[in-house]
């Protein structure tokens, strides 16, 4: 479906998409510069300052459905959509900042290179590490949702064939991220993440201002039919928003989001915990704002904007209301969104290949040592054959889009939400937590959210749970579950040894100038103030 | 009250959840590592 767009949008759209990609393949190399083993390239460790991270972080957070479904939600339901597009952020950056300084800390002391690797490795367990890779294996099916939005993109604004949309947006991720790896992720994302925060505050300008209409947001709600105004909370017809309980457990299996390994992995690339309050700081401002762009569907839908597919509306509202150079730089930050969620992912599934199963479960298997230099050039070879070989078949999976695409995408997420965040959660802040809480928390948590969500979804059976076509409220459930069994069973289980423990909670080794860390510098020396 | 109200009062209250995470419980977390550290290091030297 094309809009009706004026060529000089079209035109301006060119061009600026020639500049993003200009600047993307830029900023690859650099990357590339900077990738000489097989850590820099699964997580620029040590990297990045918290700036450039936290809008990193924020861009990968926000996909394509920040700029595409959720405004689209809310042009269908007016100011409801907000539990979603608002409550989301805040239980995502809410558990960042539960688990963001531990996963760096133990990240950078046990060399894990991926969020199923830091749980092997706090809890000294090779099959947490396995089940975990194996699960996180289905964010195969989140990149391939990505990679079809970018052709959705492609052939709404610029009018360019999806088919050859997707092949477009495949080949430029492939061109910087076999070379750069996560340091061409975060310094893309981070450009990424400036140009949708731009976006983002020029539709909140537009909607507080009440854009085209007289008398601001009074006049926006006013122009809304009843259903969709803002005295409306809740609506029985649809599972995302039925009452109050689901919109909470939106919010409980978004604290679970943080535990996806696009997210988590990008902990360990700021150059030191001392960094890690201001990194929180703006990752959790920048963050909240991005879906903001719900208002712009609310906008659209009170200018009474007609349109057939309302994932289209922000597009829309731009090609209408805005001169044709704005609109045009508009595809370009969609694009940001889109690109930003599946370099992350991409790298992400890559690391299952390379680190998780190859050089932490394989190699040490067969009697090897996985910081062996030559397993590391292997690693990095696994690593760029396997973001090549992902990244190829994203894409021409979603060439025909596969019938359970969004019900498959869900096995990853949710099964992750689930599965993960009993270990990760309650073993951030429970030394005593043991391995076998954690593993039998994971397989239960992962089995329940299977059975309520899973099974009726692909017809296999009749669903019990009222929610169960709910994805949030499912792996909410999921999320408590794995948390309350990883606690309980932890109370009868035999924890951790004392100086594995040591190791996972001790104070942080102090960063030197390149990121690593100062062996000599990690004891508290006398005169030190640790009363604050 | 209305959504953006409700909406509101939930990013007050996220920002005051983030602020207080941020000046409280991250001092907090440092301190518990270096009181683990001390003791695990008395219990070495006795």
């Amino acid at each position: 479906m094309i809009l009706q767009v004026d060529s000089t949008v079209v035109t301006w759209g060119w061009g600026f998409l020639v500049g993003y990609v200009v600047l993307m393949l830029g900023l690859g190399y650099l990357g590339y510069k900077r990738t000489d083993t097989q850590d820099d390239y699964a997580t620029a460790r040590g990297g990045f300052g918290f700036l450039a991270l936290a809008f990193a972080y924020a861009a990968t957070v926000a996909s394509g459905s920040t700029f595409m479904g959720i405004p689209g939600m809310a042009y269908g339901m007016g100011f409801k959509a907000g539990y979603y597009a608002m409550i989301y952020p805040v239980g995502i950056y809410l558990g960042m900042l539960f688990v963001a300084r531990i996963t760096k800390k133990v990240g950078d002391r046990f060399g894990s290179q991926s969020v199923p690797d830091f749980l092997g490795d706090r809890y000294q367990s090779p099959v947490l590490r396995a089940l975990a890779a194996l699960v996180a294996l289905f964010l195969l099916f989140y990149i391939m949702a990505q990679i079809a939005a970018a052709g959705w993109m492609f052939d709404t604004i610029l009018g360019l064939d999806y088919g050859l949309g997707i092949w477009f947006a495949g080949g430029l991720l492939l061109l910087y991220l076999t070379a750069g790896g996560s340091h061409a992720d975060i310094l893309t994302d981070a450009v990424q993440g400036v140009i949708m925060v731009a976006i983002t505050v020029l539709i909140v300008f537009m909607f507080a201002t009440g854009w085209g209409l007289d008398g601001g947001i009074g006049a926006v709600n006013a122009a809304l039919d009843s259903g969709q105004q803002w005295d409306t909370h809740t609506d029985p017809e649809n599972p995302i928003f039925a009452n109050g309980w689901v919109i909470v457990l939106l919010f409980v299996a978004h604290i679970g989001f943080t535990a996806l390994p696009h997210l988590g992995n990008k902990f360990f690339a700021i150059k030191g915990t001392q960094y890690m309050k201001k990194f929180m700081t703006v990752a959790a401002v920048s963050g909240i704002m991005l879906p903001l762009m719900f208002l712009g569907g609310v906008l659209g839908r009170a200018l009474g904007i007609q349109i057939e597919n309302p994932d289209a509306i922000i597009p829309l509202l731009f090609v209408e209301t805005m001169p044709a150079i704005v609109a045009a730089f508009l595809g370009v930050a969609i694009l940001s969104a889109i690109i930003s969620t599946a370099d992350g992912l991409i790298i992400a599934v890559s690391q299952i290949f390379a680190n998780d199963l190859y050089r932490k479960t394989y190699v040490p298997w067969k009697g090897g040592d996985p910081n062996s230099d030559r397993v590391g050039q292997r690693a990095l070879w696994i690593s760029r054959i396997s973001t090549v070989i992902v990244t190829v078949a994203a894409v021409a999976a979603v060439m025909t889009p596969p019938e359970y695409l969004a019900i498959l995408l869900w096995v990853g997420i949710g099964g992750i939400i689930a599965g993960y965040s009993g270990p990760y959660f309650v073993g951030t802040f429970r030394e005593e937590t043991s391995k076998t809480a954690a593993i039998v928390a994971f397989v239960v948590a992962f089995g329940v959210y299977a059975v309520i969500h899973l099974g009726p979804q692909f017809g296999l059976y009749e669903g019990w749970y009222p929610y169960n076509e709910n994805p949030f409220a499912s792996s909410g459930i999921g999320f408590v579950i794995s948390c309350v069994l990883t606690y309980v069973i932890s109370k009868f289980t035999k924890p951790l040894p004392a100086g594995h423990l040591d190791e996972v909670f001790g104070p942080e080794r102090r960063a030197t100038a390149d990121g690593g860390r100062d062996e000599t510098a990690d004891r508290p020396r006398a005169g030190d103030d640790t009363s604050k | 009250m209305n959504v953006l109200q409700v909406l509101t009062i939930t990013t007050v209250a996220y920002f005051g959840i983030v602020t207080v995470w941020i000046l409280k419980m991250e001092e907090y977390l440092e301190n518990r590592e270096r009181d683990r550290e001390r003791v695990s290091e008395r219990g070495e030297e006795t």
